[in-house]
């Protein structure tokens, strides 16, 4: 008894400082966790700083926007051309976007984030959408000051409302953590194709509906629930400036007609209208 | 030969610190050419791997637990709970590489720790895997495949970084005048 007491006492004395600088250090960390590395994130703003000094380049916005029109005209003339009695679709985002530059990307393999140079000192909101120019990307789930975390919609844990536009069907996308995404249909036998471009739904509460999302390229109805395989029109990698727009659900549903276009860049400080 | 005077215990901790959050935030960096196939090379693991090299088991195994904390908050963990964690993966890779050199099973040269990251990685990225299946948040196949997909380029580029991080270690000790 005395021996292991003693045993103890001198185990004590020898490692109890190594435990004490552990405790603290534990506690320190397990609150860095909870704020979900602000302070980190903050510092890697000021550290990546010049590194974002570029701007994007005139041809590479031209380009995303020439693919968007491309695939909003696609998506408009099959509407039109299967439903001419749906008359709201509205492909304007109401609200003015922040141009962002994406910092950083996800700290480990396994989940789809990226970090944004434009934080809550720059009016960025949790939950606000972030678009690229060819397409939908993700949601801001976090801000510090002058950083935000977007979840892709391609990491796995995201899932979003979508509708197929050839022939209006709806179902449930999932990413699938390698930047692809796979579509599970409610109903059966679904008319879907390759090319058939995919759509945000209006049942999403997440997104505003009809923004672009990608394309069906692959099908398979062997399996009880109908899956489509998406490749998604943004890129995930290389990708370098998007636009966070304001949360959906602080979105009026209908604009004013004489609403801002949604693709302008605007500066840093505007403020948004709605 | 000249003996280096050891500095303070204050700088010794300004560079433990540092290097662990440049590490950190070497994470979420994307410098071109640092990564293998889109896959960046595992900074804290690294740097879990050299600090363990020299030290007790249980500092070994609290910087991997810490370290795995840290990385946890930077991709929003908490978002959903407190798993999948990094902090199993660390800790186990700062035990197991504490033990490994304290046992004197390996040998202290850099193909050495190639080989060493290269098999703490793959470890590494499949406690995460079994987390990951564990949770069933999402298709056990797609898991695995992912991680076969990225076990293998994150180990091949860490195990290339590390020496460079060994490297600064051994600088920056011998500037502590420790070694």
């Amino acid at each position: 008894m005395m021996n292991s007491l003693s045993g103890l006492r001198k185990w004590w004395s020898r490692s109890s400082s190594q435990l004490l600088v552990v405790l603290f250090l534990l506690l320190g960390v397990l609150w860095m966790r909870q704020e979900r590395s602000g302070w980190l994130a903050e510092a890697f703003y000021y550290v990546s700083y010049p590194f974002t000094l570029d701007r994007p380049a005139p041809e590479v916005i031209a380009r995303g926007e020439k693919q968007a029109l491309e695939s909003k005209i696609q998506s408009l003339e099959e509407e039109n051309a299967t439903l001419r009695t749906l008359a709201k679709a509205d492909p304007n985002i109401p609200g003015q976007p922040i141009l962002a530059r994406v910092i950083g990307r996800s700290a480990d393999h396994w989940w789809q984030q990226m970090t944004l140079n434009r934080g809550s000192a720059d009016g960025v909101e949790e939950q606000a959408m972030v678009m690229a120019a060819s397409g939908l990307v993700g949601q801001v789930v976090s801000t510090t000051t002058h950083t935000s975390r977007v979840l892709l919609l391609t990491d796995a844990n995201s899932r979003v409302g979508v509708v197929v536009n050839g022939g209006r069907v709806a179902g449930v996308l999932q990413g699938m953590g390698n930047g692809t995404g796979v579509v599970e249909f409610f109903t059966k036998a679904v008319p879907v194709k390759k090319g058939n471009l995919v759509t945000t739904s209006g049942l999403s509460s997440r997104f505003l509906p009809n923004l672009p999302v990608g394309k069906v390229v692959s099908y398979d109805d062997t399996q009880p629930p109908p899956k489509a395989g998406i490749q998604f029109h943004a890129p995930t990698v290389g990708l370098a400036w998007v636009n966070i727009y304001p949360p959906a659900t602080k979105v009026e549903p209908e604009p004013e007609l004489d609403a801002t276009p949604a693709n302008k860049p605007t500066n840093k400080n505007a403020k948004n209208p709605l | 030969m000249l003996k280096i005077p050891s500095k303070p215990q204050w700088v010794s901790w300004v560079g433990t610190f540092g290097s662990a959050l440049i590490c950190s935030m070497a994470q979420w960096g994307s410098l071109p050419g640092w990564e293998l196939v889109g896959v960046n090379a595992d900074w804290s693991l690294i740097w879990v791997i050299v600090w363990s090299i020299k030290r007790p088991t249980f500092q070994a195994t609290s910087a991997g637990l810490l370290m795995g904390l840290v990385q946890d908050g930077m991709v929003g963990t908490l978002q959903s709970g407190a798993f999948p964690t990094h902090s199993f993966g660390l800790a186990l890779v700062g035990l197991l590489t504490s033990l490994l050199y304290h046992k004197r099973l390996l040998r202290e040269d850099a193909i050495v720790l190639v080989l060493l990251t290269f098999t703490m990685t793959v470890l590494n990225e499949t406690t995460l895997a079994i987390q990951r299946t564990l949770l069933a948040s999402q298709e056990i196949v797609q898991v695995w495949n992912h991680h076969q997909e990225v076990a293998l380029a994150s180990a091949l580029v860490s195990a290339l970084w590390a020496p460079l991080v060994y490297w600064t270690a051994q600088r920056w000790n011998t500037f502590l005048g420790t070694e």
